[in-house]
């Protein structure tokens, strides 16, 4: 029957195109499918879906203009692979989408074609949390991935990459996020004690018994964020407050390097990913707002601070655009680029003539419903 | 530790809660969520609200107030349940209450008092777009101290983990 129906429908179809050219005099178009996004720099944007699909809308990073999406599950995250080829997705599916049997599923897609080349799953256990970048990420040398999640008991699942398979989990009670080690196979997690532990495991997946820091911050007083970047092989943590934690956990164990407290009076950090890190210019960027109060640390970001991670010093403050998320793209002239609580996307070129100055080049409102993370391919 | 978790992902039954409470009281709230190191267990699915000071509730939302301003709701992150087919505290129809939940501690401008308050997230139903989405975060934590995390899907622990909207219930005195 169904057959009968399409051949009916293709003759019809076929009929129909042939009277539109006959009358028009036009030879009628051709359908097809676009192969791959335009070349050049993109961006990547996570619009956040707690009620089904997380869509990530690709964007032409000069003009903001949309070129593409890629469909996830719901409560997804993402993480950009170091060659920019492969963009990797953590995401749930739940069988029939409100409830039943749960698939957590990470996802390669090709960040040009924006066609998965792979996927596999991983534990149910993913946790179903905002997008974050200590949630997802990938061992030094790129063969294991690291998946919080959450039950809500906390472990971290490790999976080998290049065979599609869940290796096993690490617990990790009491810790969130898991940064990889700049060698080997490690990973970094901030504990609810104050306390930063590194876990070690081997080629199977497992291991080794953890090992923990002295306390090293004060989560009642000034407690850090999850979001955590690498600044010259060390891990730069930053509190509600306005200090960075500079943390070296290449050896046994985390040891805090220093602090550096950076906020004037009056002003906090705030947002979400609301920290990012340019290796050329040697310059953090912070999403920072004025009259903090508790409560206030998610708040949208009045002005982006640079902070000269040589000198430790706040080297500039830009006017922001109300962003809660931002990143930095590498190369010499880094372009910052961040995604504000109402869904739109802001461009700056990044001035580092001694001082660092952001200057807005594009913008563009209503990208994405609830953006949680931006990424770019250059 | 897994006995641990187990215990605590249970549902509660009255007793269990009551102990939760009361040793809430005895070791102070920051103490406690340390020493669980995990979730707090809230306001139980099926389980009648416990009784609390009914000045806790002194203060209503007013109609046409911004309803994320109601002081119950200083640490929600969520679509509110009350506009969703629900009310403060119940869960809509057809749908069911989380297991576990995290915590924010409130003050009441009527008597100037700090109440435990359990947001529940509630489940198996899809989010109602024209309800209105809070997003406080007063006292609120990363996932490490995860009974005060609410960027994470409160309904993970239940069989049917469809985020549909969170309630906010006073449990009782923070101190």
């Amino acid at each position: 029957m169904k057959r009968h129906l399409a051949i009916a429908l293709s003759v019809l179809a076929a009929t129909a195109a042939g009277a539109f050219a006959q009358d028009a005099g036009i030879e009628p178009e051709t359908l097809s499918v676009l192969e791959r996004i335009p070349e050049g720099p993109h961006l990547y944007v996570m619009d956040f879906g707690m009620n089904g699909s997380s869509p990530i809308y690709v964007l032409n990073a000069d003009d903001l203009s949309l070129v593409g999406s890629i469909g996830t599950g719901t409560f997804g995250t993402m993480m950009m692979s170091p060659d920019h080829a492969t963009l990797i997705s953590a995401s749930a599916y739940l069988r029939r989408y409100t409830y039943g049997d749960v698939e957590a599923v990470i996802h390669e897609w090709d960040s040009q074609t924006l066609k998965a080349k792979k996927e596999f799953m991983v534990s149910p256990k993913l946790a179903q949390a905002l997008s974050q970048r200590g949630t997802l990420n990938l061992s030094a040398d790129g063969k294991y991935l690291l998946a919080q999640n959450a039950t809500p008991a906390t472990s971290v699942t490790i999976a080998d990459l290049a065979e599609g398979k869940d290796l096993g989990e690490v617990p990790t009670p009491g810790c969130w996020t898991a940064y990889p080690s700049v060698e080997g196979t490690a990973f970094t997690t901030l504990c609810g004690d104050g306390t930063i532990t590194k876990h070690t495991y081997d080629a199977s997946g497992k291991a080794s018994a953890p090992a923990k820091s002295d306390r090293i911050f004060d989560v009642d007083k000034d407690p850090l964020y999850g979001d955590a970047t690498r600044v010259d092989g060390k891990l730069v943590y930053l509190s509600y407050g306005g200090t960075l934690y500079i943390v070296d956990d290449a050896g046994e164990k985390p040891v805090l390097d220093r602090t550096v407290p950076f906020a004037e009076a009056g002003w906090a950090p705030g947002g979400y990913n609301l920290m990012a890190y340019s290796k050329p210019a040697n310059t953090l960027f912070v999403l920072m707002h004025s009259n903090p109060y508790d409560g206030s640390h998610k708040n949208p970001a009045e002005e982006i601070w640079a902070i000269d991670m040589a000198s430790m010093k706040v080297v500039g403050r830009s006017p922001a655009h109300g962003e809660t998320s931002i990143s930095v793209s590498g190369g010499e002239k880094p372009v910052l680029v961040g995604i504000d609580h109402m869904g739109g996307v802001h461009r700056y070129d990044v001035a580092t003539d001694g001082q660092v100055s952001l200057t807005e080049t594009a913008s563009r409102e209503g990208v994405a419903i609830f953006p949680t993370m931006v990424l770019t391919d250059f | 530790m897994s006995r641990i978790i187990e215990t605590l992902l249970s549902r509660l039954d009255r007793s269990v809660e009551s102990n939760v409470r009361s040793s809430a009281r005895v070791f102070g709230r920051r103490s406690f969520i340390a020493a669980t190191g995990t979730a707090l267990l809230g306001a139980a699915a099926g389980l009648p609200v416990l009784p609390f000071d009914r000045r806790a509730n002194a203060a209503e939302p007013a109609e046409g107030d911004d309803p994320c301003a109601y002081w119950r709701h200083c640490a929600i992150d969520g679509v509110l349940c009350e506009q969703s087919g629900g009310s403060l505290t119940a869960c809509p129809p057809g749908s069911s209450a989380s297991a576990v939940a995290w915590v924010g501690t409130c003050s009441n401008p009527e008597d100037g008092k700090d109440y435990l308050v359990s947001y529940n997230d509630c489940c198996g139903k899809p989010m109602v777009p024209t309800a209105t989405f809070c997003n406080n975060n007063k006292g609120e934590r990363p996932g490490y101290r995860m009974g005060l995390y609410n960027d994470v899907n409160w309904c993970m622990a239940n069989a049917d983990k469809g985020y549909h909207c969170t309630v906010s219930i006073v449990m009782g005195l923070a101190e």
